[in-house]
């Protein structure tokens, strides 16, 4: 165990993914300790205040603390997104083992249902249905996950058939263990590395479909902050209050950036058999 | 009693495998490959069966055949007289159980991700109490000369040779006693070839086993086999003792493979 994460932290991306995330997740954690002020409290007295020893981020239109709401609103952007990715890779995995494992016709008609799905454009998708239903965190997470658990499928099946026919597996067969427990114990734990590299790289974009859902008004809803509800506000006044378009979209960019070079990092792990 | 004595473990009748597969944008065209083309032999309890051939003579095939991993085109294989296509659910799962194969790449036939001692421990029937596995896996560990120390270890840290003794541990386990031998001697070094024939000798005599020894190296064979089947494109050409085959063998491409051996003087 110990040879892997020095195998990660030897990896130059994946090094520089961690250094990127572990502090944003750190904040985000720790952020009721942090926080000098109410994220939602409004004061109307410091309206757009530029950004200062007092206000570190400076405030918004309602005179909120932004770094206080930047770091509220990590915890329902990436809470948000790592929900998602967590239930999309759950289900895309076992859909995936399923047809990998299988084969026949169920092989069949759950790839003909990732087409279908596949066929969608994520985005245009996700819009639509956030549009036709009422936008609550855990709606959002349904509507992300609906969108996302087929490139995992596709992946974990490919991976699937291929250690299915795999030595091991012959062996395993030749035990006459049942096909549960070989999906259990022989193919479920050598699928972790592709699961986590996927997992890693859906966590980036999920981050940018909430915030964009969130920007234009069908994520998260005032008074409660996600990066994009904050970024939304900023498109209000970008020259005058230049620092909440700028630091929430620095920070959107930042994350995403950080959980890509995380994915990359592993996927090269894994083609380098370390993972 | 002297019927079931006599009774093969293993009976082949008339065996024949095709692979077959269409054609690219040609959708009526198939293409047939005939690795088993009539094939008929048996293993008696206890005994070694040697099949020789070159590469492509359709060993590996009869072997995956036997283990129910390729199904025949035609033909019967029979298990202590039941044909295996005949066994219930059950019965068939009792039939693999009994025969194991070791692998020529033995380092591909464990899960990376499993230890030594849960590798070996799959092995065993789910009827097994736990407080019994754990004295029987160490106590197997020691009859395939596996130091008790490599129990945690993973099939990465294992030489080749105790990869294949961790193999033969897990086959054993189940309580086998027909085994499989797909080159098991291939990828080893001289030492480990002569050190891993000795426990199989000394496996077989202890347990009763039978092997079916799949090889192109006819020094190992000769060593190890009671008898010998040749095979050529698929079809038997030769069969007998060993002594028959090494002293006079009557087929030319029998007298080849033995004569590049060099078993037999030019």
């Amino acid at each position: 165990m110990s040879s892997t994460f020095k195998s990660i932290w030897r990896n130059h991306n994946c090094r520089w993914g961690v250094i990127i995330l572990l502090p944003i997740f750190f904040v985000g954690l720790a952020g009721v300790y942090l926080t000098p002020y109410d994220p939602i409290r409004q004061n109307l007295n410091q309206v757009l205040q530029a950004p200062s020893w007092q206000h570190l981020c400076g405030t918004d239109f309602y005179g909120r603390d932004l770094f206080s709401r930047l770091i509220y609103g990590s915890r329902i952007t990436i809470g948000l997104a790592l929900c998602a990715t967590f239930l999309a890779i759950f289900g895309g995995t076992l859909v995936g083992l399923m047809a990998g494992f299988l084969r026949g016709w169920t092989d069949r008609i759950i790839m003909r249902t990732v087409d279908i799905f596949m066929g969608f454009p994520r985005f245009f998708a996700v819009l639509l249905i956030a549009g036709i239903c009422r936008t609550s965190f855990g709606s959002t997470v349904i509507v992300l996950t609906l969108f996302s658990w087929m490139e995992t499928a596709r992946l974990v099946r490919a991976e699937t058939l291929a250690i299915r026919e795999s030595l091991y597996v012959k062996s395993a067969i030749a035990l006459g263990l049942s096909h549960g427990r070989i999906a259990r114990t022989y193919i479920l734990p050598n699928l972790l590395g592709i699961v986590i590299t996927s997992a890693t790289l859906l966590v980036g974009t999920l981050i940018i479909i909430e915030s964009s859902l969130s920007f234009l008004g069908l994520g998260t809803q005032e008074p409660s902050a996600s990066w994009g509800t904050i970024l939304s506000q900023g498109r209000l006044d970008p020259i005058g209050a230049w620092w909440i378009a700028t630091i929430s979209g620095l920070l959107i960019v930042i994350t995403v950036i950080g959980f890509n070079l995380l994915g990359d990092g592993l996927k090269q792990l894994r083609d380098e058999s370390k993972l | 009693m002297m019927e079931k004595v006599s009774q093969p473990l293993i009976n082949v009748v008339d065996l024949v495998i095709t692979y077959s597969r269409g054609v690219l944008f040609n959708r009526d065209k198939i293409v047939a490959q005939v690795a088993a083309n009539n094939i008929s032999f048996s293993v008696h309890q206890g005994e070694t069966l040697a099949i020789v051939g070159q590469s492509g003579s359709g060993k590996t095939s009869l072997a995956m055949a036997i283990l129910g991993f390729v199904k025949p085109t035609t033909g019967e294989i029979k298990f202590t007289g039941e044909n295996i296509n005949n066994l219930s659910n059950t019965q068939y799962r009792q039939y693999r159980a009994r025969i194991q194969p070791i692998f020529q790449d033995c380092g591909a036939a464990l899960n990376p991700q499993m230890t030594v001692g849960q590798a070996i421990g799959d092995g065993f029937p789910n009827s097994l109490p736990k407080s019994q596995r754990k004295t029987s896996l160490r106590e197997l560990m020691v009859k395939v000369g596996l130091d008790e120390k490599i129990f945690s270890a993973f099939p990465r840290q294992l030489c080749g040779g105790q990869k294949q003794r961790v193999c033969l541990a897990r086959a054993l386990a189940t309580g086998a006693d027909f085994l499989i031998l797909d080159e098991p001697f291939s990828a080893q070094d001289t030492l480990h070839q002569a050190q891993l024939m000795s426990l199989l000798r000394q496996l077989k005599n202890s347990h009763n086993l039978t092997y079916l020894l799949i090889s192109h190296d006819l020094m190992t064979v000769r060593l190890l086999a009671d008898r010998i089947l040749v095979l050529r494109s698929g079809k038997i050409i030769e069969s007998g003792s060993v002594t028959e085959i090494f002293k006079a063998p009557h087929n030319e491409y029998t007298r080849e493979l033995v004569l590049r051996a060099g078993i037999l003087p030019q």
